[in-house]
């Protein structure tokens, strides 16, 4: 093969290259921008303020389903962002052996695991002893999808702190706790803060376990023992239902939704790369 | 008087015998120095003194050691005691990034949950820094990250973090191998003056550092001691063919 | 170490939460096969081979629901593998540094949109486009082929196949940059200095350094696609039955127990769907399983 043919596959794979790149920002922009056009002549305070009504009757919206959501993600950052922190401090502050190392395998296990089958999974060991759907069973079963991802960064942000910042406490007399909770545990907050966000950003958009498990609900709820409306499963439910107006309402409230995503994610980015310098 | 007795004392990482039947005693308010060439175990001697070897994956300790009355390594006896009573000071400096010069002299207390009031802190600072030498370098800075100090600054810091919660001992291990001359020399200055409230020992690998500032000498190799005894004997005129060896520099 | 109280109970917390982590994913496991129970012990093995889904008569089938699964998921692979691989090759080897975080965030993002709006997205905007404009043209040119036959319906394999394609690109991506990445300079230099053009060092240095990561990476995108439920239910067309053609509507495992859990009342019922969960995790199991092993097979290999 001479040079002059080996230049020009090299431009063109170089082109194809840059141009796979070009094809997924296209993506990123077409589907954000077909949910924004979709969803934004819809948004207006009775979107934000009002409960569901049946399709046609004017004004309706998706508070209860807001505040669901919100109370779903706090509950199950509640519980899965102690243990997930807890599973990574065994991992890297104690010397486990084998347990350690089948912790950090399930961990990994669990990260890409189907969501439905977690959901399916909490339907079984909750719903049906419960004998109702609920709020309790959402939060656990979000709680169980962000475990993996708590765990993995807390774990990564452990390891970067210097052994010599664990020994400076030892020699101080710190008991190992006191040293972990309050030395080495601040000195990777960033990291581990970065990782509780992107969690909770990953969970507010899960739709599949809370069909299962949370259910819905169309009026006001607070309780944990009883079905709690989210905004996802609203969404699914208008976006596939044959209705004009729930369809227009699931755009808004997929925008409202995308839009918060979005921006915890951009937050969580630019804390991590600011905290790097520091 | 003696302050530290060893009896005995063994001990391994993993399979390795790092120490073989250490036996010396270090004389209070003096300050001794461990030398030998890489590899001879003095850094895990002093390690043993203060109970930290034993947190290396794998290391074993046998033998006593006696603080005063007290074997450390005895049955029912909390390394965490041993470890306010013996200080240390590391080879690079190790202060808290996330804490100001202020809470990190006196992390010793705070993360202790000990509470002091305003006052009580800020006198326990103030004495601990003029110990090492700092105070006035950074009495107005004491708000300030260590980031903002020079690596030599940031190891007089960390000389009176150790020194703020009153040792009996302060252990040193290396502590100016990763500074420049004149930090060297500053740092030497101070620890012949904590000499007075502390009994010191030091690891060094730079003989002419322990000729400078040491009383008392311990010379290891391969994880035995071969001679112990006052510094000016030891440089003059050593007793053993293997200590001359190593201080003509015949090996290191 | 210590002996204090203190630290007998934190690290008694820590191996609780190992332990808890452990019990879970047992239980999990445990539970699938407990519900399964009463649909294994009707329909024995016929059940994985067997397309008939009759509700009525409490007949079921989950040949479709397996043939939609892997039909779905290896061509969300096919499309992906390459686009991920060209972006990963771009940001690591031609994007200017001060770019690379910039252009890894915005695939990042992609990866961040909820499968629902994904969904959402395949079946108003990329239905209809498949059904109008795309699919007629693929079958003026591929019609004879017995994948692109019957009439283009806007929902079915083809676009599940799209819409799972674009949900893994940032998986694999993602992935394969960082291993690109991590490839030492000196191996690309050492190209150069042979001679080697821009290409040339990336696909037959750089690449080669990276094969079993880069495999890995595609596998944890098969992996995600083989999961996915909420965007896959929502453009498959839901029709119980097998076809070659690309075109047709079908279902998935995830698409099936989505669609009839609120039909299942009864034990058989729910059951059946159990059963399917639980092939869904014996397939996303002895997938990854076999890639780890693969891929640690390799290493230790180099």
């Amino acid at each position: 093969m001479n040079y002059r043919t080996r230049k020009i596959i090299n431009r063109v794979m170089l082109t194809i290259s840059m141009i796979t790149f070009l094809i997924g920002s296209l993506f990123l922009f077409w589907i954000l921008g077909d949910v924004f056009i979709k969803g934004i002549r819809y948004i207006n305070f009775s979107l934000f303020l009002e409960l569901p009504k049946p399709p046609g009757v004017p004004g309706g919206g998706v508070a209860n389903a807001i505040v669901g959501t919100l109370i779903l993600t706090l509950v199950a950052s509640l519980i899965g962002v102690p243990i997930g922190m807890m599973i990574a401090i065994a991992i890297t502050e104690y010397h486990l052996g084998k347990l350690a190392w089948w912790a950090k395998f399930l961990t990994e296990v669990l990260t890409s695991f189907p969501t439905l089958i977690i959901g399916v999974f909490v339907y079984t060991i909750i719903v049906i002893p419960m004998r109702t759907f609920s709020a309790l069973a959402g939060s656990i079963a979000l709680s169980i999808i962000m475990l993996p991802v708590i765990a993995k960064s807390t774990e990564e942000s452990l390891k970067m702190v210097p052994i010599s910042v664990r020994e400076a406490a030892y020699a101080l007399g710190v008991p190992k706790w006191k040293t972990i909770l309050r030395v080495v545990i601040p000195s990777a907050s960033s990291g581990i803060v970065t990782g509780i966000m992107i969690a909770v950003a990953r969970v507010m958009g899960e739709t599949a376990p809370l069909l299962f498990t949370s259910f819905n609900n169309v009026y006001w709820s607070l309780s944990l023992t009883k079905p709690i409306g989210s905004l996802t499963v609203t969404i699914f439910n208008y976006a596939t239902s044959p209705y004009d107006d729930w369809r227009n309402k699931a755009f808004a409230s997929a925008l409202v939704l995308v839009t918060i995503i979005l921006i915890l994610n951009i937050i969580a980015r630019i804390y991590a790369s600011k905290k790097g310098k520091h | 008087m003696d302050k530290i007795r060893v009896e005995n004392l063994n001990a391994w990482f993993g399979s390795m015998h790092v120490l073989k039947n250490i036996n010396l005693s270090i004389k209070e308010k003096y300050i001794s120095a461990i030398i030998g060439p890489s590899g001879c175990g003095k850094t895990t001697l002093l390690r043993c003194f203060n109970r930290l070897h034993e947190l290396s994956p794998g290391a074993r300790v046998e033998g006593n050691i006696f603080l005063g009355n007290l074997n450390i390594y005895g049955k029912d006896v909390d390394p965490v005691i041993v470890r306010r009573r013996i200080g240390m000071v590391f080879q690079r400096p190790n202060l808290f990034s996330n804490m100001t010069i202020y809470d990190n002299v006196i992390a010793g207390y705070i993360l202790n949950n000990k509470r002091l009031s305003k006052s009580e802190k800020d006198e326990i600072v103030e004495r601990s820094l003029r110990l090492a030498g700092i105070w006035e370098e950074v009495k107005n800075r004491l708000r300030e990250y260590p980031s903002s100090l020079s690596g030599g600054q940031q190891q007089r810091v960390c000389i009176a973090r150790a020194l703020a919660v009153q040792p009996e001992v302060l252990l040193m291990d290396e502590p100016t191998s990763a500074l420049d001359p004149i930090s060297t020399y500053r740092i030497e200055e101070t620890i012949r003056e904590l000499k007075k409230e502390v009994t010191i020992i030091i690891v060094t690998h730079n003989m002419q550092q322990a000729a400078r500032v040491s009383d008392e000498t311990v010379f290891m190799y391969l994880g035995e001691v071969i001679e112990i005894g006052p510094t000016a004997e030891i440089f003059t005129n050593p007793k053993k063919k293997l200590t001359e060896e190593y201080i003509t520099g015949k090996f290191g | 170490m210590s002996k204090s109280i203190g630290d007998k109970i934190f690290k008694g917390l820590a191996i609780f939460a190992s332990l808890l982590l452990v019990i879970l994913v047992i239980s999990l496991f445990i539970s699938l096969v407990i519900y399964s129970i009463p649909s294994i012990k009707k329909f024995g093995f016929k059940f994985v081979i067997d397309k008939i889904w009759d509700p009525v008569a409490d007949k079921y089938g989950a040949l479709p629901a397996i043939y939609g699964t892997l039909v779905t998921s290896f061509l969300a692979l096919l499309i992906a593998f390459p686009i991920s691989i060209g972006i990963a090759i771009f940001i690591s080897e031609l994007a200017p540094i001060f770019l690379k975080r910039i252009f890894s965030f915005i695939i990042e993002l992609l990866g961040a949109i909820p499968s629902l709006i994904y969904g959402m997205w395949g079946l108003f905007v990329l239905a209809p486009l498949l059904q109008l404009k795309i699919g007629p043209f693929i079958q003026r040119i591929l019609g004879f082929l017995p994948f692109f036959q019957g009439y283009p319906m806007g929902v079915g394999y083809l676009t599940a196949g799209v819409v799972l394609s674009i949900m893994i690109i940032p998986t694999i991506s993602s992935l394969s940059r960082e291993i690109l990445m991590a490839v030492p300079m000196d191996q690309r230099e050492a190209g150069y200095a042979l001679g080697m053009t821009k290409w040339e060092v990336i696909s037959k240095v750089v690449l080669g350094n990276a094969k079993s990561g880069i495999f890995a990476a595609g596998i944890l995108g098969l992996g995600r696609a083989l999961g996915e439920a909420v965007a896959v239910t929502m453009v498959i067309g839901n029709f119980h039955d097998i076809s070659i053609s690309l075109f047709s509507p079908g279902v998935t495992i995830t698409s099936v127990i989505i669609n009839q859990f609120a039909e299942a009342t009864g034990e058989l019922k729910l059951s059946v769907l159990m059963e399917l969960a639980l092939i869904l995790f014996l397939i996303t199991f002895l997938i990854m399983g076999f890639a780890r092993y693969y891929i640690l097979k390799r290493i230790v290999k180099e």
